[in-house]
């Protein structure tokens, strides 16, 4: 570790939490529908969709209704993705003349785009077209982070609104989300993104003569080896950064290349490196203090940012930390932090961005439901790896994914509220509002549904040698952690993959996109029928018996009751995985 | 799968969150005449 990495750590910190005040309150004043100076270009534009879609912006919906309306858009938008992906040969916008993708791949990749999760079990430059990259996926790049939001959104309505019945229309919150938010920002994203060496463009792929010419034995397709001469290399080219923006920006993380964030023409610098992680915790981090305004407690609001930064702090230190020891098994060699050399574990980093920015970027891409990686999750320590790991685990509340990370970390603060109520034998009470048992039992649905996937589909998939174990690269502790790692990216709409698993087979694209659909729909039903009971509560003044949801006591508890929460369900799967290969790796076995 | 069975499928599942979000509202109603 240096200090250069830890003021890099710290400005990082310190640029989050300056942009999260203006984010913030722009985000009150667009779902308040308030006027912004945006107003005169993009009002003409959201009534010109209404009147197409036949949409009234003003007529408020029950929750039932909201999540109606939802679920019907996610459905007609994971079909219209399907349909692009198998149709794709006979489409424009295609020059590497790339066929259809095969039936399963289409329909995994249409679940994992649709529920913000950006999975991918292919390769992009030689699977997608253009086409399907710029209409099939990036769209729901845009639609499925509106949606976290709007969904957010409404639940910060169902706390901040009085004896109503009502959360407002999803259709305009999903309007207003994409055009008010997302997208001016992912406009000036791309162009600072380009002015870095990121590409756009629809040219066809460009062929590279190879200073030095290779020889490639392989089997053809008798099982024979053969040997050819490479003289030449392909060099992929696309319309880059207008999805690499909002990839970034909507937390989803799919890369336009397989490489992802650590391709130079996705992430070609420093510096466009840096742009990325901030803007994966620009609207997340924003969120606390669009909390905080809409419920009138902007105290509460900081109180929320603040357990999130001290989670978000003890994972970097950590990953950054273990990252940077030396490797146990090289014994006698200089592995020190020098000015020729980096030091640690750069096993899978890119020299360009080093240890710090590679366990930095690890940590932001999955304390948020981001997933998009500029380094090999798979090469990282095994305390490196758990960083990352443990911070899905924990359901990405740590900031969060857009929206996702906010309405999952107000399940935790209800948890926290109602234990607060439990010790001291009051009801509990939050912001005004009684929680009451239709509440708990929600939010404990919401809390359980996420392990029961992960452990459940985990274990089914170590139990079959011919689905689940026939895929993997690695044996032992390191072997369970890819499977854990895969379902638990699944499940929590991650998409980042630990990497050493082929994915695409018939049981991992099926039984990941279940895993992907349930993660995102079956956990946010229950967050929303709690929204859809606080709505309707009067608010009680606070006493002074109110646990107060506005200082450093709520901030701990609600950091400890993530902690245990998350470390009693998944500890022991851990202890067998990234625990145990630790324990090997000191006592000199790798896997 | 085929195309059509995928198709079933993906509807099945939005059709079982649909009848989920049903029962979550059922339970509420339940909850408040009890």
């Amino acid at each position: 570790m240096s200090l250069n990495g830890w003021l890099q750590i710290a400005l990082f910190f310190l640029i989050t939490l300056a942009l999260a005040q203006p984010i913030g309150s722009y985000m009150t004043v667009v779902f308040e529908r308030r006027r912004t100076w945006l107003d005169p270009v993009l009002v003409p534009i959201e009534r010109l969709l209404y009147k197409l879609t036949l949409i009234n912006p003003d007529e408020e919906m029950k929750w039932t209704e909201y999540l109606a309306s939802m679920l019907l858009f996610s459905f007609v938008t994971l079909l219209m993705t399907y349909a692009i992906e198998r149709l794709q040969a006979h489409l424009p916008f295609n020059p590497q003349h790339l066929a259809g993708v095969p039936a399963n791949l289409a329909w995994s990749t249409a679940v994992s785009f649709t529920t913000n999760t950006n999975w991918q079990a292919y390769t992009p430059e030689t699977t997608m077209s253009y086409l399907t990259q710029m209409l099939g996926l990036a769209t729901h790049n845009f639609w499925s982070a509106a949606v976290g939001l709007a969904l957010a959104i409404a639940f910060i309505r169902g706390i901040a609104r009085k004896e109503m019945k009502t959360l407002g229309n999803f259709w305009a919150d999903l309007t207003r989300g994409t055009l008010w938010v997302l997208l001016p920002i992912s406009i000036v994203f791309a162009l600072a993104l380009v002015s870095q060496g990121v590409i756009q463009n629809l040219r066809p792929y460009d062929t590279a003569k190879l200073m030095e010419p290779q020889k490639i034995t392989a089997p053809d397709a008798s099982g024979k080896q053969v040997t050819t001469d490479v003289t030449t290399q392909t060099i992929a080219q696309g319309p880059v950064a207008s999805q690499e923006a909002i990839k970034m920006l909507g937390t989803n993380g799919g890369g336009f290349f397989n490489a992802n964030s650590a391709h130079p023409f996705e992430n070609p610098t420093p510096f466009s490196n840096f742009l990325q992680m901030l803007s994966i915790f620009l609207i997340p981090a924003g969120l606390t203090v669009t909390l905080g305004q809409m419920t009138k407690s902007p105290k509460h609001g900081w109180a929320v940012f603040a357990a999130m930064a001290v989670l978000w702090l003890a994972g970097v230190s950590t990953c950054y930390w273990a990252e940077a020891q030396a490797s146990p098994l090289y014994h006698g060699i200089d592995q020190r932090i020098s000015d020729v050399q980096a030091g640690g574990n750069m096993e899978g980093k890119e020299v360009r961005f080093g240890i710090t920015n590679s366990a930095l970027f690890a940590t932001v891409t999955t304390d948020a439901s981001c997933g998009a990686v500029n380094s090999q999750h798979d090469s990282f320590t095994p305390l490196g790896g758990l960083v990352p790991m443990a911070n899905i685990l924990l359901g990405e509340i740590v900031f969060g994914g857009v929206g996702a990370g906010m309405y999952g970390m107000l399940i935790f603060v209800i948890l926290s509220v109602f234990i607060a109520g439990l010790m001291v034998g009051r009801t509990p009470e939050y912001l005004g509002k009684k929680i009451e048992a239709y509440d708990i039992q929600m939010a404990m649905l919401y809390l359980l549904i996420f392990p029961l996937i992960i452990l459940g589909f985990s274990a089914v998939a170590i139990l079959s040698p011919t689905h689940g174990l026939s895929s993997l690269n690695n044996h032992g502790p390191h072997g369970l952690s890819e499977i854990l790692y895969a379902y638990t990216s699944a499940t929590g709409n991650n998409g980042s993959a630990f990497a050493g698993l082929n994915s695409n087979t018939d049981y991992w694209n099926l039984s990941m996109g279940v895993a992907m659909f349930c993660g995102r729909f079956l956990m946010l039903i229950p967050m929303l029928a709690i929204a859809g009971s606080l709505v309707q509560k009067k608010s009680i003044p606070a006493t002074a018996g109110t646990f107060p949801v506005t200082t450093p006591l709520f901030t701990t508890l609600l950091t400890g009751v993530i902690i245990i929460v998350g470390a009693l369900t998944f500890f022991p799967a851990l202890a067998l995985g990234p625990v145990l290969e630790h324990l090997l790796l000191r006592a000199g076995q790798a896997f | 799968m085929s195309d059509i069975l995928l198709i079933l499928a993906s509807t099945a599942l939005f059709a079982l969150a649909l009848v989920y979000v049903t029962a979550c509202d059922r339970l509420k109603v339940k909850k408040t005449h009890d």
